[in-house]
């Protein structure tokens, strides 16, 4: 995401090299508006510059808004520590980190390149 | 005519002729609508029953076997009327393809599912459960490529053996009980018992038996994949259901089966295959219900069954058309398609909301039948990995699916929106997972026993939306923070290069620390069987040691020491 | 279908109803050189089918004196019993002889393409002679009840095999090689079983089969019996192709003409199956120690080797009918495992599987000699596309070699369910443990077969699908008879059930499953 800063049309050359694929291959000419289906165009701010940046404190909010629903309301559960205070979200918080950086040991150890398998090299 | 009118047919036999018809029809348009329409005679078939019972018996004297054909009852209605609902929205998916091959396997493999479903004995169970793998192959070998025609082989060598290992059980369970009939089996029944719960076990996708799944399900066809997910899986949870409720040891395996993949999703590139460990991730859950038993425990297997179908059908859908449409599905190699294909992308997130249990989608009252099942009989520590398990499944099924094809950052990829048979495809899929999600009582009417719970309450939708919420911020957070491994990957540019070079091979990611291990055990079996069949090849080759010709003088002087033998044998009984 | 048959029988003249059971060995064997005779080979075929459907008629008159009165018994001359030679039919042999004439009839139709083809046109009328003395060799073997008559109608049938296997000479120099060696052999299995019937005379004192059985009351110690036993059992175990005396077989059946492979693959092993179950639990007194010595550890773990190793080795052969002809040993060890249980159930089933056998490695071989006559197949990549281009042909090989690996909805099924079922019942978990291996070979082998013909693409000539030489009906008729009946005999196999049962019961006592 760090490189989203780089102007559209040079990031979207790179794909036009890529090697021709089944159907339609990436355009030349890449981004704009021409190829954007009609559908899509209300909601390209979606991916503005400014939604992306925001988007992480709308989410934090929401998340911190749901919690705070604790305080209002006690939450019954079929166990106590499921009542305790926030409970599915900081329990979500963790487990979503720790499975997401699982990733890297995890990847260190079955990473394989991706001739591994020598039948796969007939694939395309 | 009334008689006719009001005798129980059973639904399995409209889409198996449909498949025959099929095979022998030589006209694209005639085969869609066979394939269109048979589900809907299926379906009025399946309408029509307004009684449980047993019918279609036959008797098959050459094993003095009784068998039952169709078999309909709270268990078999609700299986029965998913796979009818699969087999059209297939049908549909696959309305554009020009392939008789594939029409033919995909009608008989759906209705040999559906015929399975319905099956009152073992007999008949088995004989549709090894159908389904023999029709299903062909939607792998279709795609052509040598790895798929590989992975065809294996997946084949692994449901052949699920079917043996089902006779070999049912043969003893028939010699113990003097019984064919499909009915619950357990593992009271011993040594039977566990013959026919690995067979299943294999279809289900048990822990160290599910390789066959992450293996094969990718490499099928555009439209194979799709069909596959539907039928295989759920038909083998079915058989659990029937046979197995209550047994407490899948109650574990449930566990570990919905963990594990959760991490290999992650790191997984090719975007079908982590929709495969998801598969394998949603029959965790069910099984986990079925191990607990309890008519809430069912309930739940049987109504998440039904969501799953539908969900993951719906995300087996969009995969395969963004897929069609880019010939990619490798998480590296897509981003920003929305701006392409935007109702596809929508679809895709209605799939995504409803397999990751956002309220009124479909898994938010069918999941949380099974947590309930979990916490009613006490097993908070199941409860927990379940959870855990939920906030995987938002990860890779829920966010990492429809994020990395439609968002992310713009691959450049201008692409055409899928065909319109597809996007309908989706469109019923979708409507149907919101249809669950918010008309509920619908679904439970359908489920095995009686039901009273009720999913929209305030805690519970106060839970879920903490869950979901603070996963999601996690996920922005760790992307912001550049510690999501898959963003990290894309960045080194020398892997790009490489895989890029033309004839260069693609698959880039090694997908399980089981796969690992097990390449180690394999290496080391390999290596081991590599010695044997050289000198198996030696003995046994056409002009190897065993099959030369022998002089005759050789084989006289062979036929006399047997005749000692002999002598000797005969000689020395007393 | 029984009241057909009588009415049919009705018609008959009554010397044929007396006289039925000679009649099915003679008229055969007295054709032969006649057909000879006839000196053009589409003459001496037409006759030799004619006496063959005339066999057919005083074989199915023996089964409907069989199904009446349990069993026939014919004393030639009048002579009575112990002194004269008999023919005794009962439902044991009853089962054989209606498998080699029905074999014999569908070989003879189907094959006159073939043998116009492969054999030189001065050798045709006596390919057909021999094929008849063959044919009558094979029937004298089941039926008579004369312990040498059967050693003279089986040096009858082999040298007539010799002479056949040796007519492939002309398109496949190997089978000269194969024709010697195969006389060798079984010239010492011919000698082994005399020998043993010598002995079997010096005990008893008589020759006939029932008699002797009721001579050896109490002679279970003679060492002279028990010599005469082990004779006995490796002749005719040499005949039946038991491992590791199949050696012969292989080249024998796949370098033979095309229609004497046909025929023999699906009687003559079969035949001398049926003479060791004559001898080890008719004539032999079943339960005697000794026979029982033998049979589990002799039989069972030669049943069981030829079962894996033979099967494995039908993995690794090139060519089809070598594959075939391996595979038609292992199937024989499915047999022979079934006798070796020496219960009633194993026989049965074991009875059963040497139908089916016949009847679905018939069709095999019929189905790859089309092939060959078509597109010259000889190879298993020669099989490329031929589910394209010969879509009938390939569906009967199809029925018949699913029907080999035992899928349910074949034939071959019922018979493997009953040998896992006899083989749990007896306890022998290991061999129906064996049996399931063996079947998982048997996907394989059968399945590159089939790999070929359906998942690959046929061989091209200048960018079309090269064309063969068009299927003769004659020849595809009889194939697909033979498909069809492999799944009939699934969802009905009460005729050859009920007369393995019947045999099996009146060989060891007690029921069938």
């Amino acid at each position: 995401m760090s490189a989203s800063k780089t102007p559209a049309p040079t990031k979207a050359k790179k794909p036009a090299t890529k090697k021709p694929t089944v159907e339609a291959p990436a355009p030349k000419k890449p981004a704009h508006d021409e190829d954007i289906h009609p559908v899509a165009r209300p909601f390209l701010f979606l991916v503005s510059e400014k939604t992306r940046k925001g988007f992480i404190y709308i989410l934090l909010i929401a998340t911190l808004v749901s919690i705070a629903a604790d305080f209002f309301i006690h939450r019954h559960g079929h166990f106590r520590f499921e009542e305790s205070f926030g409970f599915y979200a900081f329990f979500a918080f963790i487990a979503f980190s720790f499975v997401v950086l699982m990733g890297w040991p995890l990847r260190r150890f079955t990473g394989r390149s991706e001739d591994y398998y020598p039948e796969s090299t007939e694939d395309d | 005519m009334t008689e006719l009118l009001s005798a129980p047919l059973n639904p399995a036999w409209a889409i198996l002729a449909a498949g025959l018809l099929i095979a022998l029809l030589p006209w694209h348009a005639a085969r869609k609508a066979v394939m269109l329409i048979a589900p809907i005679v299926a379906l009025g078939f399946w309408l029509k029953m307004n009684i449980f019972g047993s019918f279609g018996q036959m008797d098959l004297d050459t094993i003095g076997a009784g068998l039952t054909t169709f078999r309909f009852d709270g268990l078999s209605r609700i299986w029965g009327l998913i796979f009818i609902i699969a087999a059209f929205i297939n049908a549909l998916f696959a309305l554009h393809e020009r392939d008789r091959l594939t029409d033919t396997m995909s009608v008989l493999y759906g209705g040999a599912a559906l015929a399975a479903v319905f099956a009152g004995d073992l007999i008949t169970l088995f004989v549709f459960w090894e159908m389904t793998a023999f029709t299903s192959v062909f939607l792998i070998w279709r795609t052509g490529t040598a790895a798929a025609r590989n992975a065809g082989i294996r997946y084949l060598l692994m449901h052949i053996s699920s079917g043996v290992l089902l006779l070999a059980g049912a043969v003893l369970l028939h010699a113990q009980t003097g019984s064919w009939a499909f009915e619950h089996i357990g593992l009271e029944a011993g040594l039977a018992g566990w013959l026919i719960l690995i067979g299943i076990g294999i279809k289900a996708a048990f822990p160290l038996l599910h390789t066959w799944l992450e293996d094969a399900y990718p490499k099928a066809t555009i439209t194979g994949a799709v069909v596959l997910s539907a039928f295989t899986t759920k038909m083998a949870i079915y058989a659990l259901a029937r046979g197995y409720a209550g047994t407490e040891i899948l109650i574990y395996i449930g566990a570990i089966m919905t963990v594990f993949p959760v991490f290999f999703a992650v790191i997984e590139n090719d975007l079908r295959r982590v929709l495969s460990f998801s598969i394998n991730n949603q029959l965790g859950f069910m099984v986990v219900g079925i191990g607990i038993g309890t008519t809430l425990g069912v309930n739940g297997a049987a109504a998440h069954a039904f969501a799953d179908v539908l969900f993951k059908g719906l995300l087996f859908m969009s995969m395969g058309a963004v897929l069609y449409r880019t010939g990619t599905a490798k998480a590296s190699e897509l981003g920003g398609l929305f701006r392409s294909m935007p109702i596809t992308a929508f679809f895709c997130l209605i799939g995504a909301g409803s397999i990751s249990a956002f309220p009124f989608l479909s898994a938010f009252v069918t999941k949380s039948l099974i947590l309930a099942a979990a916490a009613d009989e006490g097993h908070w520590i199941i409860w927990l990995v379940l959870v855990f398990a939920s906030a995987g499944v938002l990860e890779h099924a829920g966010i990492k699916i429809p994020y990395f094809s439609f968002f992310a950052h713009d691959s450049g990829r201008r692409v055409k929106e899928a065909p319109w048979n597809m996007l309908v495809a989706m469109g019923i899929a979708a409507f149907l997972s919101i249809f669950i999600g918010v008309n509920h009582h619908w679904l439970y009417s359908l489920l095995p026993y009686a039901i009273n719970y009720e999913p929209y309450t305030f805690d519970h939708i106060v839970g879920q939306m903490q869950l979901l919420l603070a996963a999601i911020f996690a996920f922005a957070l760790l992307m912001r923070l550049g510690w999501y491994p898959s963003e990290k990957r894309m960045t080194i540019l020398d892997v790009d290069w490489f895989w890029r070079k033309p004839g260069k091979a693609l698959g880039r990611w090694f997908y399980a620390i089981i796969a690992r291990l097990w390449a180690f055990a394999m290496r080391g079996l390999d290596q081991f069987f590599g010695g044997c069949s050289a000198v198996l090849a030696t003995i046994m080759r056409p002009d190897g040691g065993l099959s030369r010709a022998l002089p005759a003088g050789a084989l006289a002087g062979f036929t006399a020491a047997l005749l000692t033998l002999a002598l000797l044998a005969v000689y020395m009984a007393s | 279908m029984n009241a057909v048959l009588d009415a049919f029988i009705a018609l008959l003249p009554a010397w044929t109803l007396a006289h039925a059971a000679p009649l099915l060995v003679v008229s055969p064997l007295l054709s032969g050189p006649i057909a000879l005779m006839l000196t053009r080979g589409k003459l001496a075929w037409a006759w030799a089918l004619l006496i063959s459907l005339a066999t057919l008629v005083f074989a199915l008159v023996l089964y409907s004196q069989v199904m009446d009165h349990g069993s026939v018994t014919y004393a030639f001359g009048d002579w009575a019993p112990p002194l004269g030679i008999t023919y005794h039919v009962d439902t044991l042999n009853l089962l054989v002889l209606l498998l080699v004439v029905f074999m014999g009839v569908l070989s003879l139709i189907y094959g006159l393409p073939s043998v116009l083809r492969e054999i030189a046109p001065a050798n045709q009328a006596a390919f057909f002679a021999a094929f008849m003395l063959c044919f009558a060799g094979l029937l004298g073997v089941a039926i008579t009840g004369d312990a040498f008559n059967v050693f003279v109608f089986l040096e009858i049938s082999s040298i007539s095999t010799y002479v056949l296997v040796a007519m492939g000479g002309g398109a496949d120099r190997r089978a000269l090689t194969s024709s010697f060696n195969y006389l060798i052999l079984g010239t010492i299995g011919a000698t082994f079983f005399v020998i043993g019937i010598g002995f079997l005379y010096m005990a008893t004192g008589t020759l006939n089969m029932a008699d002797i059985t009721v001579q050896l009351q109490g002679k279970g110690d003679d060492r002279v019996v028990r010599a005469a036993f082990a004779f006995i059992f490796i002749g005719l175990g040499l005949k039946t192709a038991m491992f590791p005396l199949h050696t012969w077989l292989p080249g024998a059946y796949a370098h033979s003409p095309t229609m004497a492979g046909v025929f023999l693959a699906s009687t003559a092993t079969k035949v001398a199956f049926y003479t060791m179950i004559r001898f080890m639990v008719g004539v032999f007194l079943p339960g005697s120690v000794f026979d029982s010595a033998i049979l589990l550890l002799v039989l069972a773990p030669m049943a069981v080797a030829a079962m894996l190793i033979c099967s494995v080795q039908a993995l690794y052969q090139a060519n089809l009918r070598k594959i075939l002809a391996y595979s038609s040993v292992a199937q024989l060890g499915y047999m022979l495992l079934g006798l070796s249980m020496g219960t009633a159930a194993g026989v049965s089933a074991g009875l059963l599987h040497m139908f089916n056998h016949a009847i679905l490695k018939g069709g095999l071989f019929m189905a790859v000699g089309i092939f060959a006559l078509s597109y010259g197949v000889r190879r298993v990549e020669d099989l490329r596309g031929l589910g394209k281009t010969m879509p009938l042909t390939a569906a009967g090989f199809t029925v018949c070699g699913l029907s080999l690996i035992g899928v349910p909805v074949t034939a071959g099924f019922v018979s493997k369910f009953y040998l896992v079922s006899a083989a749990l019942e007896r306890g022998w978990w290991w061999a129906a443990a064996a049996i399931l291996i063996s079947s998982v070979l048997a996907i394989f082998y059968v399945g590159r077969m089939l790999e070929m013909m359906y998942l690959q693409k046929a061989p091209q000539v200048d960018g079309k699908i090269a064309k063969g030489e068009p299927v003769s009906a004659l020849a595809l008729a009889p194939l697909l008879l033979l498909a069809a009946a492999n799944i009939w005999f699934m969802f009905d196999a009460s005729l050859p059930k009920g007369l393995a049962d019947a045999a099996a019961a009146a060989l060891l006592g007690g029921g069938g499953l």
